[in-house]
């Protein structure tokens, strides 16, 4: 039995499996790869690779196409596959966006209609990159984020009004003073809202510093 | 098998270097870069590898490409070094001829026990 390949078929079929091979490369840098390689079988043939047995040994000397587009993902550091590529393992990104999203939406999505802060929340619980005791922290360490902290402002200031109380002659004035609203002694109040402001983000970069993959 | 996986690293390492050297003084397109590197024993398995290679290299700046007409056919893409490609294959040279002395003086001692 004999296959009738002529070596224009031949060299079509085989630069249609390196064009398909080669479609896990950015569309550039497959056009280019795939132009050089039928640039080189041109040249090959132009310099006597005539018969179908020449043409085949050009392509075996080129190599199956899987093994030219494994070279070039270890090439781009984009991994893949066997032969000349492939021994690499692609280290994986300590955080990924989906991670990073976790990081701002914690602090932040709270005034995204407030699911913002929840879809950070799952994103947090649902990575691999934090322990659990990490989750708990980022997920306490003021929950709605900074919506928290607006809300707290928003509570409306103590105010306080005196009145003069009837006045019987003879006595000093006396004021009875009725105060509305709700407020901490400065003392208390000032450093507890550097200390919420300072924490969520503090805590996103503790978060940001720790996270690796695999570790929870 | 141990000796065929140093290989292939081995290989892969000086790959690049040896395509730089082939560019040092000249200009070359493809082919003519393949088929020299083929032709020689033990150091391509597969000439089809050289290209990504070689894009490599033009992304890393070592090497620069140009498009010029061939008397036979389309325009060939030509590859030259830059001065960093140059640079780097001084400085791999200087470090291979230090690391294959070494090599060398090793096994001779192993040789004399």
């Amino acid at each position: 039995m004999t296959v009738v390949n002529d070596p224009d078929t031949l060299v079509g079929d085989y630069l249609a499996r390196l064009e398909a091979a080669a479609g896990v490369l950015p569309a550039e840098r497959r056009a280019e790869l795939v132009d050089e390689v039928r640039s080189h079988i041109a040249d090959a043939r132009a310099e006597g690779a005539q018969d179908e047995a020449a043409v085949r040994t050009v392509l075996d000397r080129l190599g199956p196409p899987a093994e030219i587009v494994a070279a070039a993902g270890d090439a781009a550091g984009i991994g893949g596959g066997e032969g000349a590529g492939g021994n690499h393992p692609v280290p994986e990104p300590r955080l990924r966006g989906r991670d990073i999203a976790a990081l701002l939406l914690l602090p932040f999505g709270g005034f995204v209609f407030l699911v913002g802060w929840f879809a950070g929340v799952i994103l947090l619980w649902s990575s691999d990159r934090w322990r659990t005791s990490e989750k708990w922290i980022g997920t306490l360490v003021l929950p709605f984020g900074y919506l928290s902290l607006f809300g707290i402002s928003m509570v409306p200031a103590q105010v306080c009004t005196s009145e003069p109380l009837p006045v019987r002659s003879g006595e000093s004035l006396p004021t009875a003073e009725t105060c509305t609203g709700f407020a901490f002694s400065p003392w208390v109040g000032i450093p507890l809202f550097v200390v919420l402001l300072v924490a969520p983000a503090l805590v996103a970069g503790v978060l940001a510093q720790r996270g690796a993959p695999g570790r929870g | 098998m141990v000796a065929a996986s140093v290989f292939t690293q081995l290989r892969r390492g000086t790959l690049e270097y040896c395509v730089l050297a082939l560019l040092r003084g000249r200009e070359r397109y493809g082919f003519e870069l393949v088929r020299a590197l083929g032709d020689v024993d033990g150091l391509v398995t597969s000439e089809g590898t050289i290209y990504p290679l070689l894009g490599r290299l033009r992304r890393d700046g070592l090497v620069d490409t140009s498009w010029q007409e061939s008397e036979s056919g389309p325009p060939r893409r030509y590859y030259r070094l830059t001065s960093q490609g140059l640079h780097a294959l001084d400085t791999f040279a200087e470090d291979w001829v230090r690391f294959r002395d070494s090599v060398d003086k090793i096994l001779a001692q192993g040789r004399q026990g």
